[in-house]
């Protein structure tokens, strides 16, 4: 048999069956996963990722630092704060120097916001994918509620760009502390119609119980982060284990279940939500006044850029952020996003351009739960733990 | 508001016991007459939007227009477009000036936000129709003048409301 | 002047009439496609939408069904070069005309049926059971991974329902001695509604059928999210649409069954004596029993609001261990209703 043919051709065990689910899948995503099924009992799972890779990392060493950041955004773009945050923060590692407190509220804010459009979308999938349309549409409607508070803050409803090192690009809009109370009233009222129709709903119960058990060993080992990983019943937060932003100064809880199932994840997200909403509303009440922008960079600031600043409460990009030339070496900076650890590490050659970028996003990290988990599971079981994993593959693939 | 901050912490949760089958029933009506309740009365968020327009938010970061007296050609917007869509040309002979290319503008504003002279802004108008690929390329001419939008359409402004999320209200232009 | 005669006379053939006009094919047709846009009308109010509205706003998006019909009309019928053609072309067609079928023995009035036989109920029930089989064919023959998961799921269903289905008709006409629709909604109206003489084996019905027409939370042979299409992955134009309304037809047939076994029949509408014998004996039943069977409908597509799917293992555990018993239970309930009435 020549070399070719061994490669090409696979035993298959009799009774066998390989269904390929994706990537042109309506229960896929940008990703597939290959299963051998016995009969509907997943024997062998594998996850088959990198459709949609984009070679961030290199692209990111041919650009200015602060280009980079729309770039990055681009790898979870209901997320889009979060993951940029780690990148900026690496880079005032870097330069060793912190954003004044008043921007690290608005950063908290913002990535908070961030967070609950993530996790909605993220729960709004994974209903679709039970098959449950009106929980779908009203994550993804109440989604919008915050999707437009964010809107509000930094002009843009996804791509919001919204960091300079050193600081945020702008200040807290006019009426904006009110807007945020009353969508937070609302969305509080809205998690108890969740709670009646999806959590306590039987049909999905069913389906998620006991679905998808990940051990609290097999989380370890396997490396998976985020809501994932607590729901295995870990303790890992990098607002907790890390602090960064204004976190520290906050006061709620990150939920712990330790069952590790569909429903845990589940539950563990909107629990999440929950929290989510109390550091919204202590962030906006106790931002403290000052300046948004490093005092470093604001020195540098010419009369028009400070008019600007007054009057629109606009930080314009100063000519020194974006010609940043870092000092030589390397750092690294860690941000809990919707769906777990980004980790970012960066090399700076003294360049206006960094030498290195590399990032880990969490989906990349979740994505082996699909080898281990799903074997034993029906093939139906696929959607429930699909979407309880909450997996977002531009964000997997880079 | 409880002044002591406890700072972050960890909480330990349960996941509830499996429902019993009066549990199922009482869930099962309860979903059943949240739905009713909702078909009864229902709380819509839909936005019809080519017919309906949203007045953007301030700041909102819309399209881009070119101040062209304010402009010093100093290129710096051109350089700093991470998606370069923005390019320089001659104008004249030693005048410069930036084009702006919109099949590939990202909206990121950092153009804006880069220039000296605040020669650039944005236009609360993000939605426009271009017949072919062309057309997205500014010049000069178009790049200096606002965007309009359709006369028809009706303008409503997003309100967040604590009963219905999101209120659409009519703004009065007739 | 004779031949218009004429043709009146042959469309107005009772056979003829009650095949192709009401309630046959047309009547069906306006029926699914009222049906379907009422669920999308339905669950878009619910989630926070509108539903179909583009089409014609003032009638709330009512032309949208037309267009797609037309649309489906229209487009490109696909058959795959790998399918089996004969069995694929066939069963959805024929799917579709016999789920139709036993709508030749369920009376819409005391006088307007075509086919009279002592045994409409069996012959009935024996009908509907067929259709399912042309599915799984339809399934087998398109060579398609995701059909044949979807056909094999429809089998696994297919046992659990029909026996429920069988059973609680079974218990029905146990209640009313008789295997016949006429003698059964006579007796309803002697006495009360099936619906209140054996409430249970109306529920029992109800979710059977729902599970039967593939309605959330049942729509497990079609799963979206796990295998595309079920059955009719492969189907495309015409012959998606014609596969799409068979649940839809089956549905109506089983409601009008549902109607004659416990909702009285023609009961407040038929009595009504206005001596016009259209009107009597056609339009004022038909219409009582129509109307009541497309609100029965209408409160089995809300379910799609409400409820994600089960996994076909939950699905057929609660069939037979639960659903079934209850199936058992009416039978016995039947009996004892039975033995009131004689004592009494
Ligand atoms: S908004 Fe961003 S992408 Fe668009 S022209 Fe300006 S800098 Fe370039
Ligand atoms: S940055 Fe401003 S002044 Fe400089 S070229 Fe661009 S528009 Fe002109």
């Amino acid at each position: 048999m020549s070399q070719q043919s061994q490669i090409l051709t696979r035993r298959i065990d009799k009774d066998i069956l390989e269904v390929f689910i994706g990537p042109q899948h309506p229960g896929s995503g940008h990703m597939r996963i290959i299963l051998r099924v016995d009969g509907d009992i997943i024997v062998e799972a594998e996850p088959d990722i990198g459709f949609v890779h984009r070679t961030m990392e290199k692209l990111a060493e041919g650009r200015e630092w602060v280009k980079n950041q729309p770039l990055f955004e681009r790898m979870a773009i209901l997320d889009a704060a979060n993951c940029t945050l780690g990148y900026i923060m690496a880079i005032e590692k870097l330069l060793g120097i912190e954003p004044p407190p008043r921007a690290k509220y608005i950063r908290t804010i913002l990535a908070e916001l961030n967070r609950i459009a993530s996790h909605l979308y993220g729960m709004g999938i994974f209903a679709i994918l039970l098959g449950h349309s009106t929980m779908y549409m009203w994550f993804f409607g109440d989604r919008e509620v915050f999707v437009e508070l964010a809107e509000r803050l930094t002009g843009q409803r996804l791509t919001h760009s919204f960091f300079w090192p050193g600081g945020v690009r702008r200040d807290l809009p006019s009426g904006f502390k009110d807007e945020l109370e009353k969508g937070i009233k609302y969305f509080e009222k809205r998690l108890k119609e969740y709670e009646v129709m999806f959590l306590k709903n039987p049909v999905i119960r069913s389906r998620l119980e006991g679905v998808g058990y990940i051990s609290r060993q097999k989380a370890a080992e396997l490396g998976i982060v985020g809501p994932n990983i607590r729901a295995s019943g870990i303790r890992h937060d990098v607002r907790i284990e890390e602090p960064y932003a204004a976190y520290p100064e906050l006061d709620f809880e990150v939920p712990i279940y330790k069952e590790g199932d569909a429903l845990a994840r589940t539950l563990q997200r909107v629990d999440e939500l929950r929290e989510s909403l109390k550091i919204l509303k202590q962030a906006v009440n106790r931002i403290p006044e000052g300046p948004i922008l490093h005092e470093k960079y604001l020195k540098m600031f010419t009369k028009v850029l400070k008019d600007v600043l007054e009057t629109e409460k606009r930080v314009k990009l100063a000519p020194a952020l974006f010609n940043l030339r870092p000092p030589k070496g390397e750092a690294y900076a860690r941000v809990e996003a919707g769906r777990g650890e980004y980790f970012y590490y960066v090399v700076s050659d003294g360049q206006n351009k960094p030498y290195r970028v590399r990032v880990v996003s969490p989906s990349f990290r979740n994505s082996i739960v699909f080898k281990y988990v799903l074997p034993g599971h029906r093939v139906a079981d696929l959607p429930a733990i699909y979407g309880s994993i909450d997996y977002f593959p531009p964000e997997a693939d880079r | 508001m409880a002044e002591t901050s406890a700072g972050p912490r960890y909480s330990e949760r349960n996941v509830e016991e499996r429902m019993g089958l009066l549990d199922k029933a009482k869930m099962h009506a309860k979903a059943l007459s949240l739905g009713m309740l909702r078909l009864a009365r229902p709380q819509r968020i839909t936005l019809r939007y080519p017919l309906e327009r949203p007045v953007l938010s301030e700041g909102y970061r819309g399209m881009i227009v070119l101040n062209n007296d304010k402009c010093i050609g100093c290129s710096l917007c051109a350089r700093v477009c991470p998606a370069a869509a923005m390019k320089m040309f001659n104008a004249a002979p030693k005048k410069l000036r930036p084009v702006i290319n919109y099949e590939r503008c990202i909206f990121c504003g950092y153009c804006v936000d880069i220039c000296p002279v605040e020669a650039l802004y944005h236009v609360p108008v993000h939605d426009l129709v271009f017949e072919n690929r062309d057309d997205m390329v500014f010049d000069l001419e178009t790049f200096t003048k606002e965007p309009e939008e359709p006369e028809h359409v009706r303008k409503v402004r997003v309100v967040i409301d604590e009963e219905k999320g999101l209120r659409y209200v009519p703004v009065n232009s007739e | 002047m004779a031949i218009v005669e004429r043709l009146i006379d042959l469309i107005l053939w009772p056979p003829l009439f009650y095949y192709i006009i009401f309630p046959g094919l047309i009547f069906v047709m306006i029926f699914e496609m009222f049906l379907i846009w009422s669920e999308r009308k339905i669950a878009g109010r619910v989630q926070m939408r509108y539903g179909p509205l583009e089409i014609a706003p003032r009638l709330a998006g009512a032309p949208q069904l037309m267009a797609d019909l037309i649309r489906y009309a229209l487009q490109e019928v696909i058959i795959p070069r790998t399918v089996d053609k004969l069995p694929f072309v066939i069963a959805p067609i024929a799917a579709f005309v016999i789920a139709l079928m036993p709508l030749l023995v369920t009376p819409f009035s005391p006088t307007f049926l075509p086919v009279t036989t002592e045994g409409s109920i069996l012959i009935a029930a024996a009908l509907t059971t067929i259709p399912p089989l042309l599915l799984i064919l339809a399934g087998w023959a398109s060579n398609n991974k995701f059909s044949l998961v979807g056909s094999a799921r429809e089998s696994f269903l297919i046992a659990t329902y029909e026996i429920i289905i069988l059973l609680v008709i079974a218990s029905m006409s146990f209640l009313y001695g008789t295997l016949d629709f006429l003698k059964a909604v006579e007796a309803q109206q002697a006495l009360l509604w099936g619906i209140i003489l054996n409430p249970i084996a109306a529920i029992t019905y109800f979710v059977a059928v729902m599970m039967g027409t593939s309605r959330f939370p049942f729509e497990i042979a079609e799963a979206e999210s796990e295998i595309v299409m079920g059955a009719f992955t492969e189907y495309s134009g015409i012959m998606f649409g014609l596969a799409m309304g068979i649940s839809y037809a089956r549905m109506f047939v089983y409601n009008i069954i549902f109607v004659l076994l416990f909702l009285g029949g023609w009961s407040p509408l038929g009595g009504i004596v206005t001596g016009n014998y259209i009107l009597d004996s056609i339009i004022l039943p038909g219409a009582s029993v129509a109307i009541k069977a497309v609100i029965i409908s209408l409160l089995m597509v809300f379910t799609r609001a409400v409820y994600g799917r089960y996994r076909i293992d939950h699905a057929l555990k609660g069939g037979w261990g639960f659903w079934f018993i209850m199936a058992l239970v009416s039978i016995g309930l039947s009996a004892a209703v039975v033995y009131l009435m004689e004592v009494f």
